[in-house]
């Protein structure tokens, strides 16, 4: 009888817990796909707000957290007020750490931290020369943490190329950075299909925009 | 067997009860009835939810029934929570929610504190900040004194903080304690900084009250905190009117090792532009530094700073203040200073820092055919242990040891004679600080130290306590109060090793507002001090002549505003200080305001970038009222009063690109409008026949001083 219970009460938590992340995976994956057909502001809140609410139920799932802070940048670099700007900027910094606290070194994590210093960067330029030794040495830790990264190396190879040629940067500078990205991203597998993939795109539309 | 059923049965039967669903839909409003977009609002431990519209409604389906709490959540506005019971049939729900001023950051220690450097809190001030606030052309404590609390001592230099001697400040560096901070100084002129702001990436500037992890300071504690790896390898040339410098770095994976080199010749200047003194050898500097940095495994990290300079000038000076020949003053200093400071984490718990400094100073000092050589080495060693057990409960303690080794050799050509003293001394100390957050509202620190000297055999036990209050979503309230001891200046200790240490009790109510990249705060404290050494006269070999029997006490407020926020690329800061202080102290016949107070004081520092064209301005006013000097003809509470000191400087930056790199272009003018500043005054020492003193102004060198810079960066 022992036994019976110990094994009823096993296959009752796996039951469970399979419920449990399948849910989650279908939540996500739900969510991932209005992703593809988001382009207004208020279908980046909508989707913002819906990966806080899985991440606020899944105390140990780091990717919601990430998508989050992922849509309240892209409101942050799409919406024109200024204090609207700064506010977004300001909550997906947050939502950042919270992930990183759940994933200490995700280089994924680095990614969106480098750009919320680029977008902290356009609201404060006086900040500016910090700022960028601090996105610097985010990226160098990132390539060590995860040297297959290609998000990395895109973000990296963003800031060159909008960077005018007078101070070091350019297209024609951030091109070899860019083919690495685009090398990276052409081995880049992931194991967990709700994990980021994002950026190929952008990387092949940054090198056309090289010719 | 029935029970593995049961189980099933339990669990299929739950899922039918999930099955059944409950429409939830409301409104959400701010305080004023107007619809807000994009709030979010779910049902609390579940995914369900929905974000509002265009008019704030919202509706979803939920499997969830009974009691359920209800989270709506809007940036920018404050979270609530609602338990509604939801059945097939809810009614909709109407939630007004609140705007969120401030971010709501819990309390933290900060009564007396210019914590400065962390990124995202308010910044008081930064190495750019000092590198391009005009009026301290480069230098740390220059640009301190634009802070409240500091004194404008135009002929001493270093900090003054609330009544506070220039000695009562300390210095460290990541931790370790820098002997010699300062630049050797000649009479009346100002001393600076030994190191550039541009090492550190953070400035710990205390007012008082400070953590029980800093003793031998009465005043004031500065901690600077040197870079982190350097980002990446690069080089930096620059040219000045006053020398020349250059910079390289070299950056690998884990380790990075950065070298500066810097020739510093005053003569080229001097001979432009007249000073009211006379150099025999303008001042001549030469020095480097050297930031070694590894990383290790994974939290561990590795510190290495070390620098060297040499100095050397000679001027005429007329000691007696009288209108006989001056004597010729030579002066040559050598300094050396490397300080290693390693930290990890222990076991994942336990935050561990260590370090070790060791330091040279050797100083000759030529008067006439007088000779003076002060030499001075120094170990320093400390170690930390830290742990944050939780939100609530952080644990500090740690040790430290110093060794000093103090010699002195005077070569007087009147007896043709040489005298040498010197001694060795040892400090120890242990500190233990908890810190505990009772409630989100009210934190504690309650430290101790205790001390232990060897050369006075003196056996110290000091208490330093803060508490925070919050009153508000941005703003909060603090008092700190604490025992302060700093052994004696080795020029007394070495005639009179009885010397106690001497006293400051601190007490500190402070106020302060935070919003955004603005920052208000206000500060009123009480000091007073025991123990001060007193002596005949200076200098004086005979141990009786030296007691500790000074007193002294120093009240004030200081008042502080800096806006980085509301004009687009417009930083500024205002600063204002009154204080009120009296001592008794040194040959004092009686208590008395010190001559290097000044009551009120007010600094304004504004930077303005012009993003367009790359250029960097700033510009700094001053004001210090009337400070007040001892005349022998009048008696000793009345004394002389100076002007008022007026200083207007501005500073212009412009970046350029040049060769695939940049190079910047700086003009920095102090005293542009040309005030004519009186510092305080010497006497003649006899009177003359009507009795009266006569009176020499202690001036700036020149009126206006400006330095011409260009640097490139390869």
């Amino acid at each position: 009888m022992k036994t019976l219970t110990l094994f009823s009460v096993l296959l009752l938590s796996i039951i469970t817990s399979f419920g449990q992340s399948e849910r989650f995976t279908r939540a996500m994956n739900d969510n991932l796909e209005k992703a593809k057909s988001a382009g207004t502001l208020n279908d980046f809140q909508e989707l913002a707000n819906s990966f806080v609410r899985i991440a606020e139920a899944e105390k140990n799932e780091w990717t919601p957290w990430y998508y989050a802070a992922f849509y309240n940048l892209i409101i942050n670099f799409q919406d024109p007020d200024i204090d609207r700007k700064e506010k977004y900027l300001a909550l997906a910094q947050q939502q950042i750490e919270t992930g990183l606290k759940l994933k200490p070194e995700e280089t994924e994590f680095y990614v969106l931290k480098i750009m919320s210093y680029y977008a902290e960067m356009a609201l404060d330029p006086m900040k500016g020369m910090t700022l960028m030794g601090e996105a610097n040495s985010l990226i160098s830790e990132a390539k060590r943490i995860n040297p297959d990264n290609p998000r990395v190396y895109l973000e990296e190879a963003e800031a060159i190329y909008n960077m005018p040629a007078e101070f070091g940067g350019g297209k024609e500078k951030a091109l070899p950075i860019l083919l690495l990205a685009k090398e990276k991203f052409d081995k880049f597998t992931s194991a967990d299909p709700i994990a980021p993939s994002w950026g190929q795109e952008r990387c092949e539309m940054l090198i056309n925009g090289t010719k | 067997m029935k029970t593995l059923l049961l189980i099933f049965v339990l669990i299929f039967s739950g899922n039918s009860i999930i099955d059944a669903q409950s429409i939830v839909s409301g409104r959400v409003t701010d305080r004023n009835g107007e619809s807000l977009r994009g709030a979010n609002v779910m049902v609390k431990r579940t995914y369900d939810g929905a974000s509002t519209d265009t008019t704030g409604c919202f509706k979803f389906s939920t499997k969830e029934s009974g009691d359920q709490v209800i989270v709506v959540s809007f940036i920018g506005y404050k979270k609530v929570e609602k338990t509604i019971s939801l059945s097939e049939s809810t009614a909709p729900i109407a939630i007004t929610i609140e705007e969120q001023i401030g971010e709501l950051k819990g309390v933290v220690i900060s009564a007396g504190a210019f914590e400065t450097g962390d990124l995202k809190r308010p910044i008081v001030l930064k190495p750019m900040d000092i590198a391009t606030t005009p009026s301290a052309m480069g230098d740390i404590y220059g640009a301190m004194t634009t802070l409240p609390g500091t004194q404008l001592v135009g002929n001493e230099g270093g900090l003054y903080v609330r009544g506070g001697e220039g000695y009562e400040s300390k210095t460290f560096i990541d931790g370790m304690q820098v002997v010699n901070p300062y630049m050797s100084k000649m009479p009346d002129l100002p001393t600076r900084s030994r190191f550039s702001p541009i090492l550190f990436t953070g400035t710990a500037f205390s007012t008082g009250g400070y953590s029980a992890e800093y003793g031998q300071a009465l005043s004031s504690v500065i901690n600077l905190k040197t870079t982190g790896l350097a980002e990446k390898t690069q080089g930096s040339f620059s040219l000045m009117s006053v020398g020349i410098g250059g910079s390289f770095t070299r950056r690998w994976n884990n380790t990075s090792l950065a070298g500066t080199v810097q020739y510093l010749n005053m003569r080229p200047y001097y001979s432009l532009f007249r000073q009211n003194m006379e150099w025999e050898k303008p001042p001549e500097l030469s020095g480097g530094t050297m930031l070694f940095r590894q990383r290790y495994r994974k939290h561990g990290f590795l510190k290495v700073f070390g620098s060297f300079d040499h100095n050397s000038s000679a001027l005429y000076y007329n000691y007696k203040s009288d209108s006989t020949e001056p004597s010729l003053i030579r002066m040559q200093t050598s300094n050396y200073y490397i300080n290693t400071v390693y930290s990890d984490l222990l076991s994942e718990k336990w935050l561990l820092k260590t370090g070790l400094a060791y330091s040279f100073d050797n100083a000759k000092t030529g008067i006439d055919q007088n000779k003076l050589g002060i030499t001075t080495q120094s170990f320093h060693q400390r170690a930390t242990l830290s742990r944050d057990y939780n939100e609530t409960f952080k644990l500090k303690f740690g040790e430290e040891a110093s060794w000093y080794l103090y010699n002195l050799d005077y070569y007087s050509f009147d007896s043709l004679k040489t005298y040498n003293s010197g001694f060795p001394f040892r400090d120890y100390a242990l500190y233990i600080e908890p810190e505990i957050h009772i409630n989100d509202y009210l934190a504690a620190r309650i430290g101790m130290r205790g001390e232990y000297l060897s050369l006075m055999k003196e056996w110290q036990l000091v208490p330093r306590i803060s508490l925070a209050y919050n009153t508000g979503d941005y703003s909060q309230v603090s008092l700190a109060y604490g025992l302060f001891r700093q052994r004696p200046e080795s020029q007394y200790l070495i005639f009179n090793y009885d010397l106690k240490s001497e006293k400051a009790t601190h007490l500190i109510l402070n106020y302060q507002y935070e919003l955004n990249d603005r920052i208000f705060r206000a500060e009123v404290y009480s000091k007073s001090y025991n123990n001060l050494v007193k002596y005949l006269s200076e200098n004086s070999p005979d141990p009786k002549a030296y007691n500790n029997f000074g007193k002294g006490f120093a009240r004030g407020i200081d008042l502080f505003w800096r806006d980085s926020k509301s004009v687009r690329n417009l930083d500024y800061w205002i600063s204002y200080s009154y204080i009120y202080t009296k001592r008794d102290y040194r040959d004092y016949q009686d208590k008395h305001v010190p001559a290097y107070i000044s009551p009120h004081t007010f600094s304004v520092v504004a930077k303005y970038f012009f993003s367009k064209v790359n250029t960097y301005t700033g510009i700094t006013y001053m004001h210090a009222s009337p400070k007040t000097w001892y005349n022998p003809a009048l008696p000793f509470s009345r004394g002389d009063q100076t002007g008022s000191y007026n200083d207007l400087s501005i500073n212009i930056t412009v970046i350029r690109p040049l060769f695939g790199s940049y190079c910047a272009f700086l003009l920095n003018v102090n005293n542009l409008p040309g005030f004519n500043n009186v510092y305080g005054y010497h006497y003649s020492p006899n009177p003359d026949s009507s009795g009266n003193y006569a009176r020499y102004s202690i001036t700036p060198q020149s009126k206006r001083f400006f330095v011409i810079a260009a640097y490139y960066v390869f």
